[in-house]
């Protein structure tokens, strides 16, 4: 009766030293990581490139309703409209990470006045450790060009994205 | 005969033993599996050819975000105009110059006059790397010739044999701007 006792627990000896390993293997590989420059390259990119994706669905989305939202911006006196992007980008998105679009009002006394512009700005937010990972913001500008495209009666209205800024990056 | 049964594993246990120890290896190899993998892509860059990718990260994050206005353009240098905006709609701009020195690339920063072709006010920095040319050549947008829409990053890197650079090599990039017309 106590060899097989003794047996059980030896077992259970190689059992939990064996997850001790791999617990603590685990912890120096995530460990590492952190200070490899190649890992935190892939990591800059992954965010950007996320990032980006959604700032070019927002893109599509303010020049498609730019005078809605200029003029509730305007009337209303907002200072910005926010949209979470995260439904939209699901294929994309990161876990534990949400996507913010906010159309903001253009308030530069310095800069042309005469076309309207909207600021248009994508956060990438990490819900987990509550930090920004990725922001990209750039500014929207209705010229008033119409451009006739082959095949089609409508007139296009042509926009300009200026001003493009990759702001904290992680 | 029992007390020859009792100690010694019944198939039972020694079943259960088997498959569980089976788990825990399939688990143990497959982690060691998945990050021999990882170090084995790490290893396929040597640090020469690491600290030219990240030296075109540089160059590329400035280009991303540079001016479209072929004005903004010193076609000649290389120089162009980077402009920035906040979240309070305040507008920054700034000229960029990438330039190569002895054993490495300097970054040059500040107020850059296109017209005489020289710089005001600068601020340089240092990138060491073997990068011994670079050069950007400006494409424009197809329909409209003021707008830039495209740049190729050429550059040549020394190759190192035995300690010694012998032959120089030559590699191209190319960088699309964000800053774009949109219809």
């Amino acid at each position: 009766m106590m060899q097989q006792r003794d047996g059980f627990a030896v077992l259970l000896v190689l059992f939990a030293t064996s997850a001790v390993m791999v617990l603590g293997l685990a912890c120096w590989y995530q460990s590492s990581l952190a200070f490899d420059v190649i890992a935190q390259r892939e990591r800059y990119y992954k965010n950007f490139y996320d990032a980006s994706a959604a700032l070019d669905t927002g893109l599509v989305l303010v020049t498609k309703n730019f005078d809605l939202f200029f003029n509730q911006l305007t009337l209303k006196n907002n200072s910005s409209i926010s949209l979470d992007l995260g439904p939209v980008l699901e294929p994309v998105r990161l876990k534990n990470t949400r996507i913010i679009l906010n159309i903001g009002q253009f308030k530069n006394k310095t800069e042309d006045q005469k076309q309207p512009k909207l600021l248009v700005q994508v956060r990438l937010y990490d819900t987990h450790a509550r930090t920004s990972l990725c922001d990209l913001r750039c500014l929207v500008i209705k010229t008033g060009v119409k451009i006739k495209k082959e095949k089609r009666e409508k007139s296009d209205e042509q926009y300009l994205v200026q001003h493009f800024t990759i702001g904290n990056l992680l | 005969m029992r007390i020859l049964l009792r100690k010694s594993f019944t198939l039972i246990e020694l079943l259960i033993y088997t498959a569980l120890t089976t788990i825990f290896a399939l688990f143990v190899f497959g982690f060691v599996g998945s990050m021999r993998q990882q170090i084995e892509n790490m290893k396929n860059l040597s640090s020469r050819q690491l600290t030219v990718l990240l030296a075109l990260d540089l160059i590329k994050r400035d280009l991303i975000s540079s001016d479209m206005q072929v004005s903004s353009w010193d076609k000649n240098s290389g120089v162009f105009v980077k402009s920035s905006i906040d979240e309070k709609s305040r507008v920054l701009r700034t000229c960029i110059g990438w330039y190569v020195v002895k054993n490495g690339l300097q970054r040059w920063e500040g107020e850059y006059d296109f017209k005489e072709r020289r710089w005001k006010k600068k601020t340089t920095s240092f990138y060491g790397c073997p990068i011994t040319q670079v050069k950007f050549n400006v494409y424009t947008q197809k329909f409209n010739k003021k707008y830039v829409d495209l740049v190729e990053i050429s550059y040549t890197v020394s190759q190192e044999k035995q300690k010694k650079l012998t032959q120089e090599t030559e590699h191209h990039d190319y960088v699309r701007l964000r800053n774009r017309v949109l219809v």
